[in-house]
């Protein structure tokens, strides 16, 4: 019989948790906006721009996996520090915990923005920001396992409403609006790739959730279907928005995905504006990506620390990313902020981390192996 | 340096009050050495069971001499009304009286002892003790004890009788189609009714007896090769670890060894009935009977198995699937009802159909309290009325729960207090929690329904959300002897095939497995003789 220790808690997930978990950090609230901002930078050919950004992130994600999978059982500290040293490691993996503040500062504002405008008018947006962040800190608290078992279950409660609710917008819809779907510029395109390619931040988290797989080797096939998923909800969105509203009419959206649910209406049925559930579906949303970004984040906080159970950093997190989020004075400010921090920090830690890693491993185990050779 | 201690995996180790540690149970062993012999005189070992038994009125002492020439003194020690007098009076009284004056007086006196127990009392259960102590224990259990004068050995003969009501129906699960016959008190007669339906050898029990002063009996029973080993042994561990006084009842040995004390969810089931007992060790579970209770703990339980009914298998898939999924429906019933009134009221009027709306509004007009408050009174009457309901059996229980429900609730909508549609909504509910086939799942249900009720008036349809988060992550935590307590829905790997049996149940033929949630030996339920291309047999049970 093997050996894995089934009573009491081992710290391993499969590898569809280790995929849904980075596919819910992804879907976080970039897909809010990412309608409007394609159609604002390129009108309907928008959606080559996200799947060759979907493209491109198939890369990192394939890197991170296989390096994972050549270290396998060891954890991110333990790898980056045997690449390119233990100081080095520790200013990246800074650099690291501060995207993903960054990102968690951006979740939750946007997230308590959106609850303030269509469902809790007067509460106070502190009241709306903390008390999310302790639900949050409440299920970090339960350490991988009951992140990733959480992440698994709510998936069936967040599809099946979205399917049911598109279908009834079908009538809505006017598919003209799509056209031309080949005005293609390929300069435009390319400038467009980099702010685009961001709303696929999250997938560096990877780095820290492989650890907890249970077979590394085979996590990469799941892992990029989660990438295609992803990408494919974000064309699916793109077209059913650019179908009803058209192409000057998204540009000029905010919110065009939480507009589209003013618009479906189940003809009397119990329930007349479906706000309320797309409402309770968003909150469920960010909750996974707030509870994805702040469980890295205490994590990497605890490696660095070099204790065990890193649990304990979670509750000081919280002042750190309340306050974060709170900087910027209204929306507008938000989105410019989160442009400038994704640029300096998304890049090191999406991009430039994972290659450098990548390229360190592979070259070092081929310089083993060849060390190997000579010496038998 | 202590302030960090508890960041180091090392727990400083506890001493739970209610556990036995490694040196009690060393100590204890120490002490058992210093038994009370008994000496070869019969006075000597008479008086000092007399001594134990000072003031207990109910223990008959009876002395008789035995042999042709009434030489030899005999006494046998029983409690009135715990051991059987016929027994006694027939096959060991009778015998050793009448029988023993044939046996030649030589052979006799030497061999007294060997004689008795082996030539003389024809009862099927007899033993020889070393030790007073443990022949007191045996005589509170309902054995009789027998001293022979000579002899520092004492037998111990088995007549046991205790009152006990026949097998009846359980009176907490009953269904339609199915046995009826329920347990009793009696924790022997309890496994028996689960051996008749298992007749396998390796339908394993393992007597213990727990609690200091109660030393009640309590049976583990497995199926051995199909349960888990690491499982059993861990149940059996846990329970011989219990230090307590008396175990008056089967929740004494659950609350003793459940994984989360703290958490309002039951994780372990309890049944009356033996079918479901038997279904659950075929299932590889583990079953552990206490004595004076009817009701039998199965272990692990995931919520998945609280929501079956030992209905679910006699009856067809489809009916059975549909009540599977109007159970789950009842659960959020009956945990969201009155909070959605609550949310939707107060905070997002905008969500009803517009119709809807002017209709709550005008019958909320004259209503002087919000809706929270409004919510609450009417919960708060609704457990009143339940309690109320459970104390008073019989008659006046039923009259008070009528008058409670129909009386107040119309007196209270037309002195204008709440609105027809609170009452509504609250009757729903409390129906709602009456599906959950398991009353301890459906309690739990019950409290946070007030937890969320109670965000939902501070923070509308997000305080809900907030709320399902919440119980979603304790829940998603949950283990139950290492079993997480949401399987198979959070984990589509391996225990894929168990949802087979969760919100829609498919027919029988189809389930060819066993639910996979404590990682079985004998996988294959079920076998159809089905021939491959070769002519072999496919399906065949395959030990693993």
């Amino acid at each position: 019989m093997e050996m894995i220790k089934m009573y009491g808690k081992n710290n391993k997930i499969s590898n569809l948790q280790v995929a849904f978990l980075m596919g819910h950090t992804i879907i976080g609230v970039g897909i809010l906006s990412l309608p409007s901002t394609l159609a604002e930078v390129l009108g309907t050919s928008g959606w080559v721009a996200v799947v060759i950004a979907g493209a491109i992130a198939i890369i990192p994600v394939t890197m991170i996996s296989k390096l994972m999978a050549m270290y396998e059982g060891k954890n991110i500290f333990e790898i980056s520090s045997h690449i390119i040293g233990r100081p080095l490691t520790y200013v990246a993996l800074t650099l690291v915990i501060i995207d993903a503040l960054g990102q968690g500062a951006f979740v939750t504002r946007i997230f308590g923005e959106v609850i303030k405008m269509f469902l809790l008018f007067s509460t106070p947006l502190e009241v709306i920001l903390l008390t999310m962040l302790l639900t949050v800190v409440y299920t970090v608290r339960s350490e991988v396992e009951g992140v990733a078992r959480f992440s698994m279950i709510v998936i069936p409660f967040i599809v099946i409403p979205i399917l049911i609710m598109s279908t009834v917008l079908i009538p809505d819809l006017d598919f003209t609006n799509l056209l031309p779907i080949f005005k293609v510029n390929p300069v435009q395109i390319f400038n467009s790739i980099p702010s685009i390619f961001f709303s696929f931040g999250g997938i560096e988290l990877l780095l820290i959730y492989m650890y907890y797989s249970k077979n590394p080797k085979s996590a990469l096939k799941y892992n990029i279907g989660v990438v295609i998923a992803v990408t494919v909800l974000y064309l699916f969105s793109f077209f059913i928005s650019l179908a009803r509203f058209g192409e000057k009419g998204l540009a000029a959206q905010l919110w065009p995905l939480l507009s589209l649910s003013k618009a479906i209406q189940f003809p009397s049925a119990f329930i007349e504006n479906v706000e309320g559930i797309i409402m309770a579906i968003w909150v469920i949303i960010a909750f996974t990506t707030l509870m994805s970004t702040m469980f890295s984040m205490t994590v990497l906080l605890g490696k660095m620390c070099k204790v065990e159970e890193s649990k304990y950093f979670t509750l000081p997190l919280l002042p750190l990313i309340y306050f974060l989020s709170l900087i910027p004075g209204n929306v507008v400010l938000i989105y410019d902020f989160i442009q400038v921090f994704t640029y300096i920090f998304g890049t090191f830690a999406l991009l430039l981390y994972p290659t450098v890693l990548y390229t360190l491993a592979v070259l070092k185990r081929k310089g083993e192996a060849k060390k190997n050779e000579n010496t038998v | 340096m202590g302030l960090f201690n508890r960041f180091s995996k090392k727990k400083v180790g506890e001493k739970d009050s209610m556990k036995k540690e490694k040196s009690d149970i060393e100590k204890e062993k120490n002490n058992a050495e210093k038994k009370i012999s008994p000496s070869k005189c019969l006075e000597e070992n008479l008086k000092c069971m007399k001594e134990i038994f000072k003031d207990c009125e109910d223990v008959i002492f009876r002395d008789f001499k035995v042999g042709e020439r009434q030489s030899e003194e005999f006494v046998a020690i029983q409690i009135d009304g715990l051991a059987s007098k016929d027994i006694i009076n027939d096959y060991v009284l009778e015998p050793l009286m009448l029988e023993v004056r044939k046996i030649e007086p030589e052979d006799v006196k030497k061999k007294l002892f060997k004689i008795t127990k082996e030539g003389v009392i024809s009862t099927i259960e007899i033993k020889e003790v070393y030790d007073l102590q443990e022949a007191v224990v045996n005589i509170l259990s309902g054995e009789t004890a027998l001293l022979v004068n000579g002899y520092d050995k004492i037998l111990i003969i088995g007549s046991k009788g205790p009152p006990t009501r026949g097998v009846s129906q359980a009176e907490s699960e009953t269904v339609v189609r199915g046995p009826r016959d329920g347990f009793v008190e009696v924790s022997r007669f309890n496994s028996a009714l689960i051996r008749r339906r298992i007749r396998d050898p390796k339908l394993k029990l393992r007597n213990m007896q727990v609690g200091e002063r109660s030393k009640t009996d309590i049976a583990v029973l497995y199926i051995e090769d199909i349960a888990n080993p690491h499982l059993v042994k861990d149940i059996i561990r846990k329970i011989e670890k219990i230090k307590i006084d008396a175990i008056l009842e089967s929740s004494y040995i659950e609350q003793l060894i459940e994984d989360n004390h703290f958490s309002p969810f039951p994780q372990m089931q309890n049944t009356e009935r033996p079918d479901a007992a038997a279904s659950a060790l075929y299932e590889g579970r583990v079953v552990i009977i206490v004595d004076n209770t009817p009701f039998c703990i199965i272990a692990p339980a995931t919520m998945m198995t609280f929501l079956q009914s030992s209905e679910d298998f006699y009856q067809r898939w489809a009916i059975v699937s549909l009540s599977r999924m109007i159970r789950y429906l009842a659960i959020l019933i009956s945990l969201l009802g009155p909070s959605l009134y609550i949310a939707i009221v107060s905070y997002h009027p905008g969500l009803l159909p517009t119709r809807l709306a002017l209709y709550i509004g005008a019958s909320r007009i004259n209503v002087p309290f919000p809706a929270f408050i409004e919510a609450f009174i009417m919960e708060i009457t609704i457990e009143l009325l339940r309690e109320a309901g459970s104390r008073m059996s019989g008659p006046i229980g039923t009259t008070i729960s009528i008058v409670g429900g129909l009386v107040i609730g119309q007196a209270a909508v037309e002195a204008g207090i709440v609105s027809p549609l609170m009452v509504i909504v609250v009757a729903v509910t409390a129906i709602a929690s009456f599906m959950i086939p398991n009353y301890g799942f459906a309690s739990a249900f019950r409290i946070l329904r007030f937890v969320v009720m109670v965000l939902a008036s501070v923070l509308g349809l997000y305080g809900i959300m907030l709320g399902l988060i919440i119980i979603t992550t304790h829940l998603v935590k949950l283990t139950s002897f290492g079993v997480p307590y949401m399987t198979p829905f959070t984990t589509l790997g391996r225990t894929i095939s168990d949802l087979k049996d969760t919100v829609i149940k498919m027919p029988l033929i189809v389930m060819r497995e066993r639910q996979k949630l404590t990682r079985l030996q004998d996988k294959i339920r079920l076998s159809l003789e089905e021939e491959n291309g070769n002519g072999d047999d496919k399906n065949v049970r395959k030990k693993q």
